[in-house]
This record gives C-alpha cells, structure tokens and sequence, in this order.
C-alpha cells in the first residue's frame, strides 16, 4: 500500500513567475474521503471529495502556520513548514477526532484563496475515532517543497 | 491494555507532471490505544510522517542541457 504524492502544474508555473509567497500565505492542509488528482486543478477542491465537517474535521482543513525558506545563497531552496496545526509540536498537522472520527485518503496543501500546492495519496484509508489523533509530520529536514538548479 | 502500535515503513512515490516518478521514504504508524469513549467508539491514532520533500522542483540550467 504506497503512499502516492502529486505536485500540481499550476503551483510550478506559479513557482516562476512570482505567485507564490511560501512564507507569507496562509497554507491549509485538507483531509480527502476520495481522491482524484489532476495536475491542471487549479483549485484544491476541484477534485476528489474532501472530508466532510464532522466529528474534528472541519471542511477547509488547517492553517499549517508558520514557514521558513532557505537563505538566497542556498542550494537547493528548502521550503518548510515549522509551524502546528492542532496543538502538536512543530512541523505537525494535527486533528483531534471525536465520536465515530473520520477517515481519509489523502491530504491536499493548497494557498488560502489560492491554488493547490500537493496532494499526499496516502495509498489506503487512514482513520482516527473517539478521542485519537490524526496527524500529519512534515519533514523537518527536507522540506515540502526543494527547489534546485540542475 | 498498553496501546498497539502498528507502524509501517513506506515509499512514497512523487508523480510529476512530466509523468516521471521518484521516491521518498515515510512511514504511517497506527495506534489502538484500547480504549472507548462515552458513546463506545474505539480510540484511534493514524500518524502519516513524510521523510522527504513532496514537492521536489528542479529548474535546467539550459547549459546543463546542452
């Protein structure tokens, strides 16, 4: 069961000429019941279904919160994300789930009034109930995004 | 009834819009931590830990190409 991780055209383009302000944007992360990736999306709701508002998911998903991006000097340029969502440490997304909980395929980060950043196919349903936690942990070393010249 | 960890080491394979592949290591760890709430539903973790960038760009130096 592999997880499968797609990156949208959109944010690539957007990449270049300028329209992504990585550190200044609001970035949520939403859970999906169903996943459906298309690379021409231009919304994170365009495809698949997302996790519908009940049980400590709300639809929208999290602000990730805080950011950072390597220093202009570095190579390659590491994006990432330090800040929590749901009261975890840093680096993490995190929802509480209550009662029968949720499940979900697959997470999509994408800009707050903006376009879809990625989408995580976890490969199979994960699910979280009565009172567990789902989380998410970005890599701290890495980054969510690793932009080189080549 | 200590909670049961059951934890999965994974690739995580990055799709690309060229329809190229590449991988990154991760893992999901599922907890049942034997326990119910008021109404009965069982207590459950789902830990998905991404060991990689899942959104690699690499921008060609036109000379790199050459």
């Amino acid at each position: 069961m592999a997880v499968v991780t797609h990156l949208y055209t959109i944010i690539v383009n957007d990449s270049l000429i300028g329209g992504v302000a990585w550190t200044t944007a609001t970035v949520n992360c939403a859970l999906f019941s169903a996943s459906t990736f298309t690379a021409a999306d231009t919304a994170y709701t365009t495809s698949g279904t997302e996790v519908a508002s009940a049980n400590g998911y709300t639809t929208g998903g999290g602000a990730v919160g805080t950011r950072t991006l390597s220093t202009a000097s570095t190579t390659p340029q590491l994006a990432k994300i330090t800040g929590a969502f749901g009261g975890g440490s840093a680096g993490t997304t995190t929802w509480t789930a209550t009662g029968a909980g949720f499940s979900a395929v697959a997470a999509k980060l994408y800009i707050v009034s903006g376009h879809p950043i990625c989408n995580v196919d976890f490969g199979g349903t994960q699910t979280a109930s009565g009172g567990g936690t789902f989380v998410i942990t970005w890599d701290a070393t890495n980054g969510v995004l690793n932009a080189a010249s080549s | 009834m200590e909670p049961t960890v059951t934890e999965e080491e994974r690739e995580f394979k990055i799709g690309h819009p060229d329809g190229s592949t590449s991988t990154i290591k991760g893992k999901v760890i599922t907890t049942d931590h034997h326990e119910t709430d008021a109404d009965g539903n069982p207590k459950i973790s789902t830990h998905i830990a991404l060991s990689g960038p899942v959104m690699p760009v690499h921008i060609l130096n036109p000379e790199s190409e050459a």
